[in-house]
């Protein structure tokens, strides 16, 4: 399947979940704003932490359970994600001098560590993206946006992107699957001038559609404002869900793992 | 390339974020105030549309000529020639938000970062500076090929740089600067190249059939030039606010990492660090894990030795925490969902 094909049925997928679910009852500005937390506490840790990561891996595994998301479908959204960070963090082994001695007296570069950490920050912040619009919705994540004062004009954008990103996708499925099945190609990679041919047709198919759009928005006394939809309301659950998840994030800022640890085995830090 | 949360710190990626976040909220106060007055009402389905049109081009890899490898158009540039830079910007924004949600691109808090490689560099300075003032409606083919391709090629090479600013900067990686830059530029410069040939292909297809005066108005110019100078001056200042503020409490990455090296082969031999670096050390100390790791300070009262052993019981302490804190969170929600399916009605809505 072509990453246009895979694109197009994933996105479909993201709206299946989000209206089941626990995380549906709660304001989608809880939920964006217990995400953002979770991301600056999991950047905010030091450079080669791995423990202090790993608690902050509980805020994507809660949305996991709460919106009945089946976890093969995160893992394979999740792999096409490492390489970047991966990439960056195998080459900390070897540049970095330090070294570490572990408990059975074997010594490894702290470089490891460096490595471990990017990976496990990789996972950590996919998870939360994938699983905050799983769980949400596209269309509940731009009114969540609204609520929180980002320019209605680029509000409107979004939505007329997820709307119209299936009309045009769509078209362009249909052209590159014309494509795909007389090239005999079966590396899915299209010659630079065949790609420009395509876009350059596909471009003015979507001018005139944007044309077409534009008389059909007049005509049903479009005005420059397009509707918000339902007013979102702030309940007590959502100040209990933020407060505990930020209370959370802050805690693990200060490495919840070892005061619990701390405290069970009566270890001094 | 997409700068990633995995790389970045909260200091550059929320610096970033007000950024690119002022830029965005200044383009849409712009394009509104045009569109309310009526003046450009079919913007908003167009604005749409392009940006589904860029996103399913996006899609598309093409084979970059002469390497065995492949890319992807970017897009901003060509949406900066068809739109306008702010209306550009606004519909990029859109793109790169539904590629960090849908794709987990970059993540969350690198999205600013990523909107200003992506969207900023293309559609405020490559645009008004490079690309517009050297295109006039009589230019010629091979002129809009030859600026599109090299304009094309800056944008891409350019955002490749600031990912390794802010890469650098974040110091969560130990990957020295030019090494960094000898990896991702080369591959950048290619892309560029196919960005570029792309974006003069469909441009030049619509100005043949749209005609070039409609995109390229005396209106496009002086609004361009204009918004860069008020973003520029937005951009100047929040670095100089919020990143001379972090700077004063913490060395910058390629210099942290340094002094972390240097330190573990010379512990001893540092010169005192200032006050506010001290106490944030000292509160790094009582609270991480391995605090002999992160600051490079060995346990043993030798200072000949390379190393710093951790303390099995430390370490037992650590696992046995997290271990904990997971099991909890992860009960109490499995708690709240079995409580949801025993419930006959579900919660309300809001």
């Amino acid at each position: 399947m072509s990453r246009l094909s895979s694109t197009i049925d994933g996105w479909r997928s993201f709206d299946s979940f989000a209206a089941e679910g626990l995380i549906s009852g709660l304001d989608p500005r809880t939920i964006i704003l217990s995400a953002l937390c979770t991301v600056i506490a999991m950047t905010g840790a030091g450079k080669g932490e791995v423990m202090v990561l790993l608690p902050l891996a509980a805020f994507p595994l809660t949305l996991l359970v709460l919106a009945d998301i089946p976890p093969m479908w995160l893992v394979k959204r999740i792999l096409p994600v490492l390489p970047f960070a991966l990439m960056i963090g195998l080459l900390n082994p070897w540049l970095e001098q330090g070294t570490v001695t572990l408990p059975g007296g074997a010594e490894i570069s702290t470089g490891w560590f460096t490595l471990a950490s990017i990976t496990l920050r990789a996972l950590i912040s996919a998870a939360t993206a994938l699983l905050l619009i799983a769980s949400v919705g596209l269309l509940n994540i731009s009114r969540g946006l609204a609520g929180l004062r980002v320019p209605a004009l680029f509000i409107t954008q979004l939505q007329m992107l997820f709307r119209y990103f299936f009309v045009i996708g769509e078209e362009f499925q249909r052209m590159e699957r014309a494509w795909r099945l007389r090239s005999g190609s079966r590396r899915g990679r299209m010659p630079l001038k065949l790609a420009a041919q395509l876009l350059q047709n596909l471009f003015l198919r979507s001018l005139a559609r944007a044309g077409r759009i534009h008389n059909a928005m007049l005509a049903r006394g479009f005005s420059g404002e397009v509707p918000a939809g339902a007013p979102l309301h702030w309940r007590l659950r959502d100040t209990v869900w933020l407060a505990g998840w930020a209370g959370f994030a802050l805690l693990c800022h200060s490495n919840l793992p070892m005061l619990l640890g701390t405290l069970l085995t009566g270890q001094p830090q | 390339m997409h700068m990633s949360d995995a790389l970045i710190s909260p200091e550059v990626g929320l610096s970033m974020l007000a950024i690119a976040g002022g830029a965005l909220a200044l383009s849409c106060r712009s394009c509104s105030r045009e569109i309310r007055s009526g003046e450009n009402l079919s913007q908003i389905p167009l604005m749409g549309v392009l940006g589904a049109f860029v996103f399913a081009a996006q899609m598309i890899n093409f084979t970059i000529p002469g390497t065995g490898s492949s890319g992807h158009i970017a897009g901003a540039l060509l949406l900066a020639v068809l739109l306008g830079p702010a209306a550009g910007f606004i519909v990029i924004a859109s793109v790169l938000l539904v590629q960090a949600l849908l794709f987990a691109d970059g993540g969350l808090l690198a999205y600013g970062a990523n909107l200003f490689n992506m969207g900023f560099i293309p559609c405020f300075l490559v645009y008004p500076f490079l690309w517009r003032p050297l295109i006039s409606p009589n230019s010629s083919r091979q002129r809009i090929v030859t600026v599109s391709l090299v304009t094309g090629i800056i944008a891409m090479t350019a955002g490749a740089f600031t990912i390794t600013v802010q890469t650098v900067l974040s110091g969560i990686t130990t990957l020295p600067f030019f090494k960094f830059l000898m990896v991702i530029v080369p591959i950048h410069i290619l892309i560029g190249v196919g960005e570029g040939l792309i974006t003069a292909s469909v441009v030049l297809f619509t100005f043949s059939s749209e005609g070039a005066e409609l995109f390229l108005g005396p209106k496009s110019k002086r609004t361009g030039s204009r918004r860069t100078v008020v973003a520029f001056a937005i951009a100047a200042a929040v670095l100089a606010g919020m990143l001379s503020w972090f700077a004063s409490s913490n060395p910058d990455g390629l210099e942290w990492s340094v002094a972390r090296v240097e330190s573990t082969e010379e512990a001893g031999q540092q010169p005192a660090a200032d006050l506010l670096h001290q106490k944030s050390a000292e509160l790094q100390q009582s609270t991480s894990l391995l605090p002999d790791y992160q600051l490079g300070t060995p346990k043993s009262t030798d200072s000949t030795a390379a190393g710093s052993a951790i303390s099995w019981r430390t370490s037992a302490a650590g696992l046995i925490g997290s271990a904990l804190t997971l099991t909890l969170v992860l009960l109490l929600a499995m708690v709240l969902k079995m409580r949801q399916k025993r419930s006959a009605v579900p919660l309300a809505r809001g």
